[in-house]
């Protein structure tokens, strides 16, 4: 029996990258807005409740900088705009997208996606709280202080030691390995080798939610991001 | 070299935007069009420098850990008193400026 190997590997035409935000990875972070983590030097990482965070995951906040935040309202109708690109002809990489700080007061929660002008909406109906909903590619683990990484990555990341035994996928298909204090991720540098998506023309991430966003270490709990590489 | 066109779609009058401002850059060269607000620079407050001394003396502290166990480790007394170093640093007049060393 012959098998067609072009069905599982598929060609350089392809490139095998999907451009459905569904194919995006989609997991959850600490309970609280600590839970995500940039490493930013040797001996230096923030956590998205700093501002420092931000700062860094916006780059310059200029026109080639890949990564974009606003600071979104407490309330909103409809849906808040993170970012608006469009790169017709030669399109680019969406990487990852991090919501605000869900707590109690949001009761529902929706990323909101048009790549190539085809909408799509990831929705959160039941949000856990406490926590950020990510999608795209995002490392496991708590980044360390130190310049010597050596064991305290797995360590400090608990992950590992509670993978196991603690896993979880919520009732809206988020991936929560430890629901708990010490679920905890960190934005990586290697973008294209992690979870993404490709878009040929224009990306637009937008979110949406009903309730109110409620702060836990300050007014960055509000923000939201997307990042995305320009071909 | 890259022509950067910035229009301030919120106020498009304001010459130097601010927090939140939606900025618009085309790239004339390449037609490529990106939209995202404007936040304002960051400044590291005394918060954050307290927190990022404390994070890098949480981590030596979780580094040394397997030395404390073992008594016949060439660095073990050295260890135990840079731990103890560690543990009482944040109340000295050296943090967050001075670390502590091994």
């Amino acid at each position: 029996m012959s098998s067609n190997l072009t069905t599982f590997f598929p060609g350089a035409s392809g490139g095998g990258v999907s451009s459905d935000p569904n194919t995006l990875l989609k997991t959850a972070c600490n309970n609280l807005s600590r839970g995500l983590f940039m490493k930013v030097g040797n001996t230096t990482s923030y956590h998205a409740g700093a501002a420092g965070f931000w700062q860094y995951y916006a780059g310059g906040g200029n026109a080639d900088s890949l990564g974009s935040y606003v600071l979104l309202p407490t309330t909103t109708a409809s849906f808040e705009t993170i970012v608006d690109f469009t790169n017709t002809g030669k399109g680019g990489k969406l990487c990852n997208i991090i919501s605000p700080l869900i707590r109690s007061g949001t009761t529902a929660f929706t990323f909101k996606i048009t790549i190539d002008g085809t909408q799509t909406l990831i929705s959160v109906p039941s949000p856990i709280q406490e926590g950020r909903y990510l999608l795209g590619g995002f490392i496991q683990g708590e980044t360390s202080y130190s310049n010597t990484i050596s064991t305290q990555f797995a360590y400090q990341g608990l992950a590992y030691t509670n993978y196991y035994g603690t896993v979880n996928k919520t009732a809206d298909g988020f991936f929560t390995p430890y629901v708990g204090a010490n679920n905890y991720y960190t934005v990586p540098i290697s973008l294209t080798t992690m979870s993404h998506i490709d878009f040929k023309d224009s990306c637009k991430v937008e979110v949406g939610w009903t309730g109110t966003l409620q702060l836990y270490d300050g007014t960055v709990d509000r923000n939201a991001g997307a990042m995305i590489i320009q071909n | 070299m890259t022509n950067i066109i910035t229009e301030n779609l919120t106020e498009p009058s304001r010459e130097n935007p601010i927090q939140g401002d939606k900025i618009k850059f085309t790239n004339t060269e390449t037609g490529s069009i990106i939209i995202k607000h404007y936040n304002e620079p960051y400044v590291e407050t005394q918060e954050d420098i307290d927190y990022l001394a404390r994070s890098w003396r949480d981590t030596e502290l979780i580094s040394t850990d397997h030395i404390v166990p073992l008594v016949d480790h060439p660095d073990h007394a050295a260890t135990l008193a840079y731990r103890v170093a560690l543990r009482d640093w944040p109340s000295t007049s050296d943090f967050p400026d001075t670390k502590p060393t091994l």
